[in-house]
């Protein structure tokens, strides 16, 4: 099968079993590939009511048709989880895992089990072997990393979790080359409880396709367009820093429990362009990668001076530790990203929960003794302590290391009300500011809160529905479905729009093309099309992509509804409702996105209903007998 | 070509590319574009041009090997200057010496 390894290598730890199954040609149509295939994985593998922690829940790896093959942009590896955090589907895309994976014949992985003791994987092409990893045990990620790199060469791709995820803290993150997430939601924790290290890869196969001399042309087609972006030089010096400014400006950069935005001056002063551009040191792209918006940071000067640790996402550092805890320069933020990556633990659920706790105690909530009579004061010497307390579960530091609802079994319910959170997790950013689809993906996402399904072009502040329009011709939207999208007197239907953004954004993750906008912006459906064709041989229609896409997104669903989902867990915030924020210094309330509006619970409720029927699930949320069987899931789903 | 190990033919022709293995991000879009063009497979591990990094981080050099056909093909894919076609950096910039 060209353009497929043809191979899903599945591992069960508890009893060493290792086995290679054919992917079968039509399940690789049906499917497609990434996110979709893990979907399909998670929902055969993974039975309803098990426990996230236990042997029985799956790590699974998935890669792409595009995967390998020289496109750029399409080198991300889907990984999916039961999580422990939320009980739900959880899926991270990150890393170029995948692309190595499929060079060393499989296209995915399914690992199962526990093992009786401490171990790590090799997997070099055919010759798989479950070693012991006795004395890598209590090792952080990086130097898990560096010992295997030097035990089995350079040229591996490795995935590895230090400490807190060894103890299985729910908040803990797993790591490909040191760097990119496999995360939120515990990824590493599903690791930790598996007995698994690390696994390391190495791919000599390789792959053919089926048209190599026409790929190639459209390869170096899409180069050239890539290259005329004009945006690119930006982009490749500052990754995600490229939007820091205007984001601390107009306000979403929350802090104090998301109670207010961050000052922009200060966030300007002190995490802006210029001081990100002193402790930049060099571009760290994944593979196949033209942009890089990851780098290595390296302080030349000052605290800390002299460390170094590579980066996936500057804007979701300062975003984290900068603002939320007031700290005063960059160093001090590289040095609380090192310390988490280094012990596994994902940042954005760490601050946000200490935050949290932080606002509790000022408000006089709660008191020292609950955080073991210790003051939280928003500085460094706190973060790094609470960092290394959740690793080594001590103290309160065993309660956060779980997560929401850990804190509220051991503080009381009653704390739900104070928290911003949903199924568990903590929010990607502030949506009051500026509500567009990735707002209501917090509320509907699958995977959620983290809302990356519907991060679209409404993340941009004033685009017209002109704009929108131009968005969904690229993305494959039919005139009916422009039609019920743009029929809203805002000028477009919020609630439908993040159907098909999420539509897209998924096809995207099927695909493995990344969605930082240059490499996105290279790929429409018409094209994805086609480069199908080219890599695998197969004619498909472009709906039949699409399918796939929403094949995906009910799977995923459906997984949910049995671990217990239900419509009340797709919402927001209680507090978003209840009490306005201080954005900028002014008094608002969750507004629409041309902040026309105030937002209430029965306008949300009344955009579920409208999500939900663009989606033809019930008014409960669940899919349809007649949705299912349009889109041939209708035989695969559990009775 | 501080870093570089370039086999040097013994041809009349010049070796088609600059190297700054110090400007390598380490993609490998270079080892696969050249897979995909000489082995007609994308094999970036058995490509006619090695990145060898250290510890995920820094590349340490970038390795031309034996059955390298100085095509020129990688350098025309690296976005990091990391390999420049010299008849393009003659174009672009009259003059500059190769390191």
């Amino acid at each position: 099968m060209l353009g497929y390894a043809g191979q899903i290598l599945k591992i069960d730890l508890s009893t060493g079993n290792i086995s290679k199954e054919k992917l079968e040609p039509e399940v690789a149509r049906k499917f497609v590939g990434g996110i979709s295939m893990s979907a399909k994985l998670l929902y055969e593998t993974v039975k309803p009511n098990t426990d996230a922690l236990s042997p029985e829940n799956a790590l699974i790896a998935s890669s792409t048709p595009f995967s390998g093959t020289g496109l750029i942009g399409a080198n991300k590896t889907d990984w999916t989880i039961k999580s422990p955090l939320s009980g739900l589907a959880s899926t991270a895309t990150s890393g170029d895992f995948g692309t190595h994976l499929k060079w060393a014949g499989y296209d995915n992985m399914v690992i199962t089990g526990k093992a009786p003791k401490p171990v790590y994987i090799t997997i070099f092409d055919d010759e798989i072997q479950i070693r012991d990893a006795s004395d890598l045990w209590g090792k952080d990620t990086y130097e898990t990393s560096d010992e295997l790199w030097d035990r089995h060469g350079n040229e591996c791709t490795l995935f590895s979790i230090g400490p807190a995820a060894e103890k299985m803290a729910r908040i803990s993150m797993a790591y490909t080359n040191k760097q990119a997430t496999a995360g939120r939601k515990g990824t590493g924790a599903v690791l930790g409880s598996k007995n698994l290290k690390a696994i390391v890869l190495r791919g000599t196969k390789g792959l053919r396709v089926a048209h190599t001399k026409e790929l190639n042309a459209k390869i170096e087609e899409i180069y050239q367009q890539f290259l005329k972006d004009p945006n690119l030089k930006p982009w490749m010096d500052l990754g995600t820093t490229i939007a820091v400014e205007t984001y601390g400006q107009e306000g979403k950069a929350a802090w104090k429990n998301w109670h207010e935005s961050y000052p922009p001056d200060r966030w300007v002063s002190r995490f802006g362009v210029k001081e990100f551009m002193k402790v930049r040191e060099i571009a760290l792209p994944c593979v196949l990668c033209p942009l890089s918006c990851r780098l290595v940071y390296k302080l030349k000067d000052g605290e800390f001076a002299g460390l170094e640790t590579p980066q996936a996402c500057n804007m979701g550092a300062i975003l984290s530790y900068g603002s939320k805890f007031d700290l005063l320069n960059y160093n001090q933020v590289v040095k609380c990203h090192d310390t988490a990556n280094r012990l596994s633990i994902d940042t954005n659920e760490f601050t946000c929960l200490l935050d949290f706790l932080m606002d509790l105690q000022e408000r006089g909530i709660i008191d020292e003794k609950v955080t073991d009579g210790m003051k939280l004061e928003r500085n460094i010497d706190t973060v790094l302590t609470w960092l290394h307390k959740v690793a080594d579960r001590e103290g309160f530091g065993n309660v956060i290391a779980d997560g929401y609802y850990a804190i509220f079994a051991a503080l009381g319910e009653e704390l739900v009300k104070e928290a911003v959170e949903r199924r568990g997790g903590s929010l990607d950013f502030d949506p009051r500011g500026l509500f567009g689809t990735e707002g209501f993906g917090t509320a509907v996402g699958v995977c959620g809160p983290h809302a990356t399904f519907a991060l679209g072009p409404l993340v941009i502040s004033g685009r017209t529905p002109e704009q929108l329009r131009r968005y969904c011709a690229r993305t494959g939207l039919s005139e009916e479905e422009s039609e019920r999208v743009f029929n809203d007197p805002l000028g477009f239907n919020i609630a439908r729009l993040t159907r098909y953004v999420e539509r897209w954004n998924v096809l995207l993750d099927i695909m493995g093309i990344c969605n930082r906008p240059p490499l996105a912006r290279l790929y429409s459906l018409a094209l994805i099309t086609e480069l199908y064709h080219l890599v695998t041989g197969i004619d498909i229609k472009p709906e039949e992509l699409l399918a796939a896409a929403e094949r995906c997104v009910n799977l995923l669903k459906l997984f949910n509804i049995e671990q217990g989902a239900t419509r009340k867990d797709d919402c927001l915030p209680e507090r978003f409702y209840t009490e306005p924020f201080l954005l900028l210094g002014k008094e608002t309330w969750l507004q629409d996105y041309y902040n026309t509006k105030r937002l209430t619970r029965k306008d949300i409720e009344h955009w579920l209903d409208e999500y939900y029927e663009e989606r033809g699930w019930d008014k409960n949320g669940n899919p349809t007998s007649e949705t299912l069987t349009a889109i041939g899931l209708k035989n695969e789903v559990r009775a | 070509m501080a870093g570089a190990k370039t086999k040097v033919k013994k041809e009349s022709r010049e070796f088609p590319i600059l190297v700054y293995p110090e400007k390598c991000a380490g993609c490998m879009t270079c080892q696969v574009m050249c897979s995909i063009r000489n082995l007609g497979e994308l094999n970036p591990l058995k490509s006619y041009i090695r990145v060898n990094r250290d510890h995920g981080i820094r590349t340490t050099s970038l390795e031309f090997t034996e059955d390298c056909t100085w095509c020129g093909y990688c350098a025309r894919f690296c976005n990091y200057g990391a390999l420049v076609l010299k008849k393009l950096a003659k174009t672009e910039n009259e003059g500059e010496e190769e390191k």
